[in-house]
């Protein structure tokens, strides 16, 4: 029996139309009205809100999306106004535009300083031209004899300089000088040396005296005399910065050199007595060398060799 | 959201009224419920044997249930039979959650007596018809809870086997089965009992 003919069977037995027609007579139970209005008004606002929710959710979506992307405005901003900022610039200061400027800002040149400079040298100039004529005179050779006295420095730094190159021996003679520091002196104490000790005065102009000739002669002494006099005029000069400071070193350098030259000398002309005498003299002056404090107890060797002619011709060697 | 008359909703089937709700007509719905409160009540209440209180409030978290699931609602069955499926399942879940012994359960009959209070002309005709109706809900509520569902929603619903079939997740033959016997119990207890003329 298919499922079609069993519905029919079923739908035309007469006890079940009798038990159906039973059922849906007495069967008529409805939901109440408040039921009613309950399932329907829930019904209705799930329409509603869905509508609305669907209503408010594009403005949320779009929010969202802005609330993520807030960078990219701010970006945009800040780069017109940095350009704006920089074009700004350049259009109200030309001289940034200027080939000079660009080359010192490459070879990292203290821009600032320099671009005060035209003021500054306006400034001197409406000084200058307020200043008598005297006056401006006077300041205008002060000022050729000071660029003349650093020249000068400059030149003698530029020749040692040269000399350290070409004479590897003096120059070790140099370091080693600049090793024990107290080499230099100061123009006060050098001074003291020079005046105070009535010796020493004899015995200082006594290797200088050599340096012109190695007989004896006063004519050296007088140039002696003037060097030691001029010293402290261009170290007053020399200490106005630390490159002048640094060119007298070099030059009380060149002087010892020149004295440790004359020692040699006297030695080489077997001149014993006026070598002591120049030795004593100059460690007066370099009272701390301690290379020259040597030299006595070597020339006391020499004494000995040079009574024999291999010590002589070691000594030459 | 489209805008319907109250005559061309009532026109539609139950599947274009629920489709018409779904895109936002609310006005189908109010049709399609009272096309089918009345007979979902009863077979709730029924089911429920009779238990007024609970069946009001599962009828009405049935029909919410419709209304949260109609966005995904599609018109690839009978709508009375989606209907069904899910008032019995909200029942299943009833009953599992209330452990209940559906067995035990005695037929209420003061609530079925004062809700069927009508105001008849004749009162002997009326007390008749009041004791046949106690006597069928109470053969009812004594049936098995499968051969009960078969034949209420035979009733109630107007469903065919197949739809039966597939509310209570069963087969054709299960169905036809559980009729039969439902039908002759009925038919045993309904004997001594003539139709209301």
């Amino acid at each position: 029996m298919s499922n079609k003919e069993f519905e029919d069977e079923f739908d035309q037995d007469k006890e079940f139309l009798t038990l159906h027609e039973k059922y849906k007579a007495v069967s008529t139970e409805e939901p109440s009205e408040a039921i009613d209005l309950n399932v329907l008004g829930a019904a209705h606002s799930a329409v509603n809100s869905h509508h609305e929710t669907n209503n408010e959710e594009t403005p949320d979506k779009i929010k969202k999306i802005n609330k993520h992307a807030w960078y990219v405005p701010v970006s945009y901003v800040a780069v017109i106004v940095l350009s704006l900022s920089v074009f700004l610039k350049l259009a109200f200061d030309p001289e940034l535009m200027t080939p000079e400027f660009i080359e010192s800002e490459l070879n990292g040149a203290d821009f600032v300083e320099e671009s005060f400079l035209p003021e500054v040298n306006r400034q001197y100039a409406d000084e200058q031209d307020k200043m008598p004529a005297e006056q401006k005179k006077i300041k205008q050779n002060q000022q050729r004899q000071v660029v003349e006295l650093q020249k000068e420095r400059l030149e003698e730094v530029a020749r040692s300089q040269r000399k350290e190159k070409s004479e590897p021996k003096k120059r070790m003679l140099l370091k080693s000088q600049a090793a024990s520091k107290p080499l230099v002196m100061s123009p006060s104490t050098r001074s003291e040396v020079l005046n105070n000790k009535a010796g020493a005065a004899a015995e200082v102009t006594a290797p200088m005296a050599l340096m012109s000739s190695p007989v004896g002669d006063q004519a050296p002494v007088s140039a002696l005399a003037q060097e030691t006099t001029q010293m402290p005029a261009q170290e007053s000069v020399q200490d106005t910065g630390g490159l002048t400071q640094r060119s007298t070193e070099e030059a009380d350098n060149e002087r010892q050199i020149k004295h440790i030259k004359e020692l040699l000398k006297l030695f080489e002309a077997k001149k014993l007595e006026e070598l002591k005498k120049a030795l004593a003299a100059y460690r007066k002056i370099y009272p701390y060398n301690k290379e020259i404090e040597r030299l006595p107890q070597v020339i006391q060797e020499l004494e000995k060799h040079w009574k024999t002619e291999k010590g002589v011709k070691s000594l030459q060697n | 959201m489209n805008s319907f008359s109250t005559s061309e909703l009532d026109d539609l089937t139950d599947e274009d009224l629920m489709l018409n709700y779904r895109d936002g007509t609310a006005a189908a719905f109010d049709v399609l419920y009272a096309r089918h409160k009345g007979g979902l009540y009863r077979y709730v209440l029924r089911q429920l044997n009779n238990r007024q209180d609970i069946a009001n409030e599962l009828f009405q978290d049935i029909w919410m249930k419709l209304i949260n699931a109609r966005v995904n609602y599609q018109a690839t069955a009978k709508f009375s039979t989606w209907l069904y499926h899910l008032a019995h399942n909200r029942l299943v879940d009833y009953w599992r959650s209330e452990k209940f012994i559906k067995h035990h359960v005695e037929f209420d009959e003061t609530s079925e007596l004062a809700l069927e209070t009508d105001e008849s002309s004749e009162p002997h005709k009326e007390l008749q018809k009041q004791q046949m109706q106690q006597q069928i809900k109470k053969a009812i509520a004594e049936l098995p809870e499968e051969q009960r569902s078969a034949i209420l929603l035979k009733e109630e619903a107007s469903l065919s086997l197949a739809e039966i079939a597939e509310v209570t997740g069963v087969n054709r033959e299960t169905v036809k089965s559980r009729l039969r016997y439902g039908i002759k119990r009925l038919r045993g207890v309904l004997q001594p009992l003539r139709p209301v003329s």
